[in-house]
């Protein structure tokens, strides 16, 4: 677990551009050798641009591909020792899910008899053994991706890409897959480089996540990391509710950083993100507190206000408490807490004491 | 994008995702050979086309200087101008007649369903790959005054002399191509009722619409491109043609495309041949950019 | 599908009826008295013979320019698939204003009257010096039927998901591989209703022929030359053979050129 992770892929200043459009600004990232990455973002935000271009499918306009440290950018897709799975499987329809799952290690020139065998195992390793000698077409979606999915381990890649693999399947086999797909990566230890849309999806499968916003890395980090500790307010926003506090940053005596904001200074314990400009000058910053990490009437925390209580939502096993400070009602937070049966001692309208400690807040860029 | 890309990757990989070649072989030698060969078979023989028709005839030769005196041959002589227009008013007929022929056969086609529609459309489009001269030799035969129509005729008493009026005249022309041409028009009329979405019938019926006037205000409008292709295309096909002239013709068939094949054959006029060609190929261009303006645009195509 | 009244179904009917006499009455006479012989005005029932037909195999002309007929819409289907491919590939490889031109260019020959594209080749093979022969209307039938195969092929390539060229390449095959085991399969039946399709155009194609024709005869330059002569008994034969052997063509490229379309 210490040992100095190697890396396997990196791309480094690239960008790309499609005539006039700009689809990829300033892209650096480097992929670990065996870990599972998915890269999350809206559509448009150049995340299967990013896919493509580690594939070989379409060149960069500027910037290196690189493969152990060594150049690839001007290799060809067939030469790059990367297999993708395609969003829509791209199943050879005249061929038998035994002459697809076969057909890497066909046009490689592999006796008859190997590729049989190797086969034989790929269908295994995803649970589709007696169905070699059917065609695409008659299976079913959660199959066919299946197939796609052993055609791409067949040949021993040292990086599997897939591209949005799960979007057409529903989604209680949405998310047998998305374990399926984990568990798989875990066992054949082949990198994975998974392009969704989905945060829950994202969250569920990855060591790594690597955000993407118009073309952009916005953040790269484990799904814990980037869930607490988002380092801009993009990335906040993205991964479920959070409360954003506009302030001005201070120093502290303790090491720790304080925030004076229009409803009162608060204190975080916590290293805000790195490259913030000079925080003991007072530069302008953002608070981040998950909503979950703040709790009502509970004494001794580090920052308190005085709120009044907006609405409560009863939205399953959580509910949702909106509330005002006093001093700044145009200002909207949100509390949220697990629910009770019966409901929870709030009132609407009510006043109440809402605090968090300095541990579960952290500070942003602006 | 993406979908042009993969194809390009197969026939023209760019430098960067290609072996590193510069320029690939093989990509150079299939764009040049794309080009060539049409520019060579087509546009060059269609320059050369209208090139001649500016040259000119002197002694048995063919001068090669530009001069407009084959244009100007066409339109002075008393013999070509109306024997143009004739045919021009042939050729209307035939459109005319195949496209009111043929509309109420699409028609019906676009009302049958399954089987029976692919069946029927079958037995209206088989004509149309069946050979050309022996439609041609075969209403021969029955049009002439010892043919088949007329022998059934006097056999049931209809008439006490032969008909003579059917052949190797304008009349036999126009039939004879009409007869010939049906399936043309046929067809795209057909498409393009076929391409009336089912919704539209379907709306139309259900906010109280008769059959009557769904067909006026709905189908009828939609359908008119298709008529007017089906139209303007055995238009063109009956302009240009001079075999069943020669035909079933006879001397007073006359149709402007005998004149243009006799240039090549026994007038040796090969420039003035091409003039009256281009003169055609005007008249066909004309009327196929005025049916283009005559459709309403944003129509389904 | 068009609803319609029952009135309007009898009376498109009558007209369609009509418009099948017009189509089909003409040949029906035609092979109708291939097998019967008239004698002043009565049919004569009894005279139903193959005799025309046998007199057929002994004609030579017949043969020959049936052997010819052959010949030029095999090797006009050859040289139409091959470049409507190639065509169909590189069209279909990027958008530009040469691309539509091209496109544009290929069209002509279908779209104008047969009589320009049949005069403007035959100018062109006498400037350049080409004799005029089988050849020459190979090439005229080529020309000709290039823009259909083309269409055929490239509607089949606009169909295949172009992920399928990047998954064969992704998997490490090389361009001609992907060709060969990928894109040729699918292309398949694409290729097949084009030859048949074009093959068929060929067999009948007159005008054009007429003018880029040197000596030898193709099967419509025979029947012209017969036509204008003449009849023979053995017309008769010959016609129904000819219709027998395009029908059989036609229901073959038409059944052919539907299929893709199902699946």
């Amino acid at each position: 677990m210490t040992a100095p992770r190697k890396t396997l892929v990196e791309l480094k200043d690239v960008a790309k551009a499609y005539g006039d459009v700009a689809v990829l600004h300033d892209i650096d990232l480097r992929l670990y050798d065996g870990e599972f990455m998915t890269v999350l973002g809206p559509s448009g935000s150049g995340k299967t641009t990013i896919l493509r271009l580690i594939g070989g499918l379409t060149p960069p306009s500027r910037g290196a591909v690189l493969l152990d440290g060594t150049d690839i950018t001007a290799m060809p897709i067939n030469r790059r020792p990367f297999n993708t799975v395609f969003q829509d499987y791209a199943l050879f329809p005249h061929m038998t899910v035994a002459g697809n799952v076969g057909y890497g290690l066909k046009v490689r020139g592999v006796a008859k008899a190997q590729i049989r065998e190797a086969v034989a195992k790929a269908l295994e390793l995803v649970a589709l053994g007696e169905l070699a000698e059917r065609y695409p077409a008659q299976l079913s979606g959660g199959q066919q991706q299946r197939v796609a999915l052993a055609r791409a381990i067949i040949c021993n890649p040292r990086l599997i890409l897939l591209d949005e693999p799960l979007g057409a399947l529903d989604a209680e086999l949405r998310r047998q897959m998305q374990r399926f797909l984990k568990r798989l990566q875990r066992e054949i230890r082949i990198t994975f480089l998974f392009v969704t849309h989905d945060q829950e999806e994202a969250v569920t499968m990855a060591d790594r996540i690597c955000v993407m916003h118009r073309g952009r890395i916005v953040q790269i980090g484990s799904p814990s990391e980037v869930y607490y500790r988002p380092e801009n307010e993009y990335v906040a926003r993205f991964f479920g509710d959070n409360n954003l506090i506009e302030g001005v940053a201070s120093a502290d005596a303790n090491g720790r950083h304080r925030i004076a904001t229009p409803i009162g200074t608060f204190v975080s314990a916590r290293d805000p993100t790195p490259g913030l400009a000079d925080l003991a000058a007072g530069g302008p910053v953002k608070l981040v507190v998950r909503p979950e990490a703040i709790r009502i009437g509970e004494p001794g925390l580090a920052n308190r206000l005085r709120v009044r209580i907006e609405e409560v939502s009863f939205v399953g096993p959580v509910s949702q408490v909106q509330v005002r400070p006093l001093e700044r009602p145009e200002i909207a937070l949100m509390v949220k807490l697990s629910s009770r049966a019966g409901g929870l001692p709030l009132v609407e309208g009510g006043e109440i004491e809402i605090g968090w400690s300095d541990d579960e807040c952290h500070l942003i860029a602006p | 994008m993406p979908s042009d890309r993969a194809l390009t990757a197969v026939t023209a990989p760019d430098g960067r995702t290609g072996a590193g070649a510069a320029v690939d072989p093989w990509r150079l030698a299939a764009s040049i050979l794309a080009y060539a060969l049409p520019a060579v078979f087509i546009v060059v023989p269609l320059a050369l086309f209208l090139a001649q028709s500016f040259f000119y005839v002197e002694g048995g030769h063919i001068i090669h200087v530009l001069s407009l005196r084959n244009y100007v041959r066409f339109f002075t002589a008393s013999v070509f101008v109306p024997v143009f227009v004739r045919t021009c008013a042939l050729a209307l007929g035939v459109a005319a007649i195949t496209v009111v022929l043929g509309y109420p056969v699409a028609y019906l086609l676009a009302s049958l369903e399954g089987r029976r529609k692919y069946a029927m459309t079958l037995v209206f489009v088989i004509p149309l790959l069946m050979s050309y001269i022996i439609k041609i030799y075969a209403i021969r035969s029955i049009l002439g005054s010892n043919g088949f129509l007329n022998r059934i005729l006097l056999w049931a008493g209809v008439i006490d002399h032969p008909l003579t009026f059917l052949l190797f005249n304008l009349n036999a022309v126009l039939l004879t191509l009409s007869a010939i041409l049906l399936p043309f028009a046929i067809l795209p009329i057909f498409v393009s009722l076929e391409r009336i979405p089912r919704n539209v019938l379907d709306a139309s019926a259900d906010l109280g619409a008769s059959a009557w006037h769904t067909f006026r205000n709905v189908i009828w409008p939609l359908s008119l491109q298709g008529t007017v292709v089906g139209a303007s295309f055995t238009f063109m096909l009956a302009l240009g043609d001079f075999v069943t002239p020669q035909m079933v013709g006879g001397t007073s068939g006359f149709t402007f495309g005998r004149i243009i094949y006799s240039q090549f054959g026994f007038a040796f006029n090969w420039p003035f041949g091409a003039a009256l060609s281009v003169v055609l190929l005007v008249v066909v261009m004309v009327a196929i950019v005025l049916t283009g303006r005559a459709v309403r645009p944003g129509y389904p195509t | 599908m068009i609803r319609l009244p029952r009135a309007a179904t009898a009376a498109l009917s009558l007209v369609g009826g009509f418009v099948v006499l017009i189509l089909y009455g003409p040949l029906s006479v035609a092979i109708f008295f291939s097998f019967f012989r008239l004698e002043r005005n009565v049919v004569r029932w009894d005279s139903f013979s193959f005799d025309a037909y046998g007199a057929l195999t002994h004609n030579e002309g017949i043969l020959d320019a049936i052997s010819n007929t052959m010949i030029v819409g095999a090797a006009a289907v050859v040289l139409s698939l091959s470049f409507g491919t190639l065509l169909a590939f590189y069209c279909r490889a990027g958008r530009s204003r040469a691309r539509t031109a091209l496109q544009f260019v290929i069209f002509l020959p279908f779209l104008m009257p047969p009589i320009i594209t049949g005069l403007s080749l035959l100018i062109f093979f006498r400037e350049v010096g080409i004799p005029r022969s089988l050849v020459t209307v190979v090439i005229g039938h080529t020309v000709f039927v290039l823009v259909l195969v083309y269409r055929i092929v490239f509607t089949r390539l606009q169909s295949l998901p172009p992920s399928l060229v990047e998954a064969s390449l992704d998997l490490g095959a090389s361009r001609w591989q992907t060709f060969r085991h990928v894109l040729a399969p699918s292309l398949m039946p694409a290729l097949v209703s084009a030859a048949v399709l074009a093959f068929a155009l060929s067999y009948d194609e007159t005008l054009i022929t007429l003018l880029v024709t040197g000596t030898k005869s193709t099967l419509p330059m025979r029947l012209w030359a017969m036509m204008r002569l003449g009849f023979t008994p053995d017309i008769n034969a010959l016609v129904t053979l000819i219709l027998a052997g395009t029908t059989i063509l036609a229901l073959v490229a038409l059944r052919l050129v539907k299929l893709p379309q199902r699946h």
